[in-house]
């Protein structure tokens, strides 16, 4: 295998995911959002959203709080330092692949 | 030529711009100009006669109004933003930085407010005084114009030109005068605060709040 194509194969595949990398790039430029504006801006549904943010979560990249905002629940997500670390490798590597194109 | 968009450069540009979704930040620093603004017409109108007293008021007033103008436009902003357009479009906060980091920017800033300070000073100096409000229109449109540009934001631009052709309108109409500069922040100020306003019309007319918090 030449170095290109092992730099593409080593990309974090959980992050890679179209769905799952627009919410780790919203969440990167933000220290928290909530439930409503990470669905709107990353055009999904509720349920595909809160699959992908579940897998986020068990991987340890996203930390999800529970809370209320006076009778509303609300649901506030923010990335853990691992995530965040895992997140700015992702984005070197795959400029790095980019670049070599 | 054109330069290609990077989509996660671009999601995060988004996240970002969303603070000025709603027009209520050029609000508040609209307002926080108009306190400015305020604050020289009323040395001037109270320190007439006495330039001294004029000048030290200016000197020590002029930073405590934008700080605490500032402080508590930001805490009418955030309520703002918490019954108007995070129920709307949703809640973000943004990383602030704690302990040294925070001081280091806020010594940045300083640094980087004196060296502007310094640069309008040197500039100004051996220029007539009504080419102080061009200066100061231009300094501030190169401001709005680095706001814009780094958020794409093209109203920005605009108020970029506008704040330029104001200091250009003062500088011909031959303003001089702490009084005159008032009037000139006076006009800036509601620039801002009508930029923010039209903002939040169209961005109220466009949502709704939401009906369903999450899942």
């Amino acid at each position: 295998m030449n170095e290109d194509a092992r730099s593409i194969t080593d990309l974090d595949r959980l992050i890679h995911e179209p769905a799952r990398l627009a919410i780790m790039s919203i969440l990167f430029a933000a220290e928290e959002a909530d439930f409503l504006f990470l669905l709107r801006e990353a055009g999904l549904t509720k349920g595909n959203l809160s699959a992908h943010l579940t897998r986020l979560e068990e991987a340890g990249y996203v930390e999800i709080e529970k809370t209320f905002r006076g009778k509303l629940p609300q649901t506030i997500c923010r990335l853990t330092p691992a995530g965040r670390e895992a997140f700015e490798g992702y984005r070197k590597q795959l400029k790095s692949f980019l670049a070599n194109i | 030529m054109t330069r290609e968009t990077n989509p996660i450069d671009e999601m995060i540009k988004r996240t970002r711009r969303y603070w000025y979704v709603d027009g209520l930040a050029e609000m508040g620093g609209g307002a926080v100009i108009l306190l400015y603004a305020a604050y020289m017409v009323g040395v001037s109108l109270f320190t007439a006669g006495s330039p001294q007293i004029a000048a030290v008021a200016l000197g020590l007033g002029q930073p405590l109004v934008i700080l605490l103008g500032g402080l508590l436009v930001r805490r009418v902003v955030r309520h703002f933003k918490e019954t108007l357009t995070f129920p709307r479009t949703g809640y973000v906060a943004y990383p602030r930085q704690k302990g040294s980091g925070r001081w280091k920017r806020i010594f940045q800033t300083a640094m980087i407010a004196a060296a502007v300070g310094a640069v309008v000073a040197l500039v100004s100096e051996g220029l007539p005084e009504n080419m102080m409000f061009l200066v100061s229109g231009v300094m501030i449109g190169l401001f709005l114009a680095y706001l814009g540009y780094t958020f794409g934001l093209t109203r920005f631009y605009i108020i970029a030109g506008l704040s330029a052709l104001l200091g250009a309108a003062c500088a011909l109409l031959n303003f001089q005068g702490t009084l005159l500069m008032g009037v000139f922040f006076g006009g800036m100020g509601l620039m801002w605060v009508f930029s923010g306003l039209f903002t939040l019309r169209n961005y109220l007319r466009n949502t709704e709040p939401a009906q369903v918090e999450h899942e």
